[in-house]
């Protein structure tokens, strides 16, 4: 009696294994928001430190609108590419921006040379903040809604495909 | 004498597979707790946390940033007395469980705890389903096991060595293919240049270049003298800035261009200047500075060359590649086709259409005319019109394209350009006359914005293109009734009209107003 069609099973399982879970990988990329632990509760408060005391702002002084809250960083090569895209929502949604693990000079220096879609700029010198939101790294972009839930988390720069399809329609659901 | 080498080769591994699985530690002494037992505490506490920059590492290992950051918020929370467990929560509460490398037991991580040990229980079951398999298989006749057995023998002869035709064939095919891509990647030209003669070339290029460097700094020096004594100068002011840009002192040229356009009163061709040297000053990408500037300058002058290629770039940058597209082509018409920017243009484009899925062969749809929201409105229609008529022009001398005479249509009903409208609709219609759609296209928005004069031989002309191809068309009965109509022939109106209000159910409303018409035509008769 043949019996090699049962070398066929652990092949059978390995493939039925490998091929949804390689999808799901490969589909999730700039397709899905990131997931957050903050996602249904309150945003952190913003930081104490502001790059200057006329773009300090508290939350309480932007309720009751959604908060476009982009982590970035003079350092940090794509936050100088997603300016303009922050740049297209900026008369649309407030933004405010924490400069990730920067010095002032330094991040006055990036706004001056590649433009200021913020209506506030924060700094976290030390990273600690970004802790609070639980980052990785820079570029990250949270949007918070009128009651200032958190409810979304993008990493990496806001490009075309992130603002029109993630975005914008997060926007547009919180309206 | 054969189990020495054995164990040899067992210490071996059990060797290197020790030290090979001692991870190398990340931390950095700076960071270590000066006491020695909370050191330890933060050590084996981290050695359970996930960098989840570098996801399989611990912090401990990991040398990401993000990875300090938690070992730094590890050792301050030991520092302060709180304990292992409280640490592990509050990090949970910022990341997540998948900060953990072993995560908790929880209903969603039964399956990921218990595939081990079911993927092993299905293994052993396989094999022992084999076993029983194979001897209920091996107890048969003599007969049979002596065929299997001459059978299993004749194919282990069958299995010599690889034929030497075949290796031949597989070493020539790795020199061929090899030379292949060495001739299409590699730099077959520099192989024969003997070495000397290079070094003699480069030490030429480079004292050459020194050269070049000490003019420009020289210049430059100049320049400055130039304009510290001539401060109120426009003209210093942008010579400075050119001897800045050549030396590479992109501070000095910026500095220069903001001096010259204070004191141009803003004139546009300062400003798209000044706007592409905060564009090289960020690395190529056109910043907001930048981008007001263009916008102010196309505002004044929409045909400025430098501002309309920063806008494609933008446009580029920001992933409209339709837009960039466009722009670069209303660009590409107003230079010289000789010009070394037209090269440069010419690649832009084909690189933006590639990027975006163009066709660029006068390509303009709704998304198209939508999208050139990078320029002042006035601008953005000009630009819009000018490729419109562009393409009606292509459309005239090759008219074979249906597929373009849709885009023109689309674009002119878009535009809301009725003149342009009935053009299109019946260049398409007299450039295909077998096309019966197109000519029914033509004469249902004759018939919907009215049929004029101008229009009444084209109209007639595709009404007859229907009729030949199909005779009984109820569209062509139709528009003969409407035709007969407006000319008069109230005859030859009614008797469409009966045709089609017979061809149509009895029950159609549209048979109710045929009649109502027929009546209404047979009391105007003339007697």
């Amino acid at each position: 009696m043949n019996t090699k069609w049962i070398y066929g099973i652990p092949i059978i399982i390995f493939f039925g294994l490998v091929v949804p879970i390689g999808y799901h990988m490969i589909a999730q990329t700039n397709t899905i928001p990131d997931s957050s632990v903050l996602y249904g509760k309150n945003a952190p408060e913003l930081p104490i430190i502001a790059l200057h005391d006329g773009l300090a702002v508290g939350l309480d002084q932007l309720q009751g609108k959604p908060v476009v809250i982009n982590f970035m960083a003079s350092w940090c090569a794509p936050c100088r590419a997603e300016i303009p895209a922050l740049d297209q929502i900026s008369d649309k949604v407030s933004i405010v921006a924490i400069a990730y693990k920067d010095e002032q000079d330094d991040t006055a220096a990036f706004l001056s040379t590649y433009g200021n879609p913020y209506e506030a700029v924060f700094m976290d010198r030390d990273g600690s903040y970004g802790m609070k939101w639980g980052i990785y790294g820079v570029p990250e972009t949270f949007v918070i809604d009128k009651h200032h839930i958190v409810r979304l988390r993008h990493a990496g720069p806001v490009d075309k495909y992130a603002l029109d399809n993630i975005i914008l329609p997060a926007l547009e659901d919180m309206q | 004498m054969g189990s020495k080498p054995f164990l040899i080769c067992i210490m071996l591994m059990a060797i290197i597979y020790g030290y090979g699985t001692m991870p190398a530690l990340a931390i950095s002494p700076e960071e270590q707790l000066k006491n020695p037992v909370q050191e330890k505490r933060a050590r084996h506490l981290s050695q359970q946390l996930r960098c989840l920059v570098c996801d399989n590492q611990s912090i401990n290992e990991s040398d990401a940033d993000l990875a300090r950051d938690l070992r730094r918020f590890v050792r301050e929370k030991i520092s302060a007395g709180d304990t292992d467990q409280t640490i592990l929560e509050d990090l949970r509460t910022l990341y997540g469980d998948y900060i953990l490398l072993k995560p908790p037991i929880t209903p969603t991580t039964y399956l990921l705890w218990l595939s081990p040990i079911l993927v092993v229980s299905i293994g052993i079951g396989l094999f022992w389903l084999h076993r029983r398999l194979s001897i209920r298989a091996n107890t048969k006749s003599p007969a049979i096991e002596q065929h299997s057995h001459s059978v299993q023998k004749a194919s282990q002869s069958g299995t010599a060595s690889i034929p030497v035709k075949v290796i031949i064939c597989i070493v020539a095919s790795i020199i061929v293919v090899g030379g292949g891509i060495y001739s299409q990647l590699g730099r077959p030209h520099l192989a024969g240049q003997p070495l000397a003669s290079r070094a003699v070339e480069k030490t030429a290029l480079q004292t050459q270049t020194h050269q070049i460097d000490a003019q420009n700094r020289a210049n430059l020096a100049a320049a400055q003298i130039e304009a510290q004594n001539h401060p109120h100068s426009v003209e210093t002011q942008l010579q400075l800035a050119m001897a800045a840009a050549q030396s590479g002192d992109i501070t000095t040229e910026i500095t220069a261009l903001e001096t010259a356009l204070h004191l141009s009163f803003d004139n546009p061709a300062i400003q798209s200047l000044l706007a592409e040297a905060l564009s090289r000053q960020a690395g190529g990408l056109v910043t907001l500075p930048a981008r007001d500037l263009i916008k102010q300058v196309l505002a004044v002058s929409p045909d400025e060359p430098r501002a309309l290629f920063l806008s494609g770039l933008a446009a580029y940058q920001d992933e409209n590649y339709t837009s960039a597209v466009m722009i670069w082509q209303k660009l590409q018409k107003l230079i010289p086709s000789d010009s070394p920017l037209a090269e440069q243009i010419t690649q832009n484009i084909t690189l933006a259409a590639q990027a975006g899925g163009i066709d660029i062969a006068g390509h303009i749809d709704d998304e198209v005319i939508a999208a050139a929201d990078t320029l002042s409105v006035d601008a953005r229609e000009e630009m819009i019109l000018s490729m419109v008529n562009g393409l009606e022009e292509k459309l005239i001398e090759n008219s074979d394209d249906s597929a373009g005479w849709s885009r023109l249509i689309n674009a002119r009903r878009q535009l809301q350009d009725q003149d342009g409208l009935m053009r299109a609709l019946y260049g398409a219609a007299n450039s295909q006359p077998d096309n019966y759609n197109a000519q029914l296209e033509a004469l249902e928005e004759t018939l919907a914005a009215g049929i004029s004069s101008a229009w009444l031989d084209d109209a007639q002309k595709a009404l007859e293109r229907m009729r030949i191809i199909n005779p009984d068309g109820l569209e062509v009965l139709f528009f003969s009734g409407h035709f007969a109509e407006l000319l008069g022939q109230t005859d030859k109106a009614i008797e469409a009209w009966r045709h089609l209000a017979h061809r149509l159910p009895a029950d159609s409303p549209f048979v109710q107003e045929l009649e109502i018409q027929i009546q209404n035509l047979s009391k105007n008769k003339p007697l």
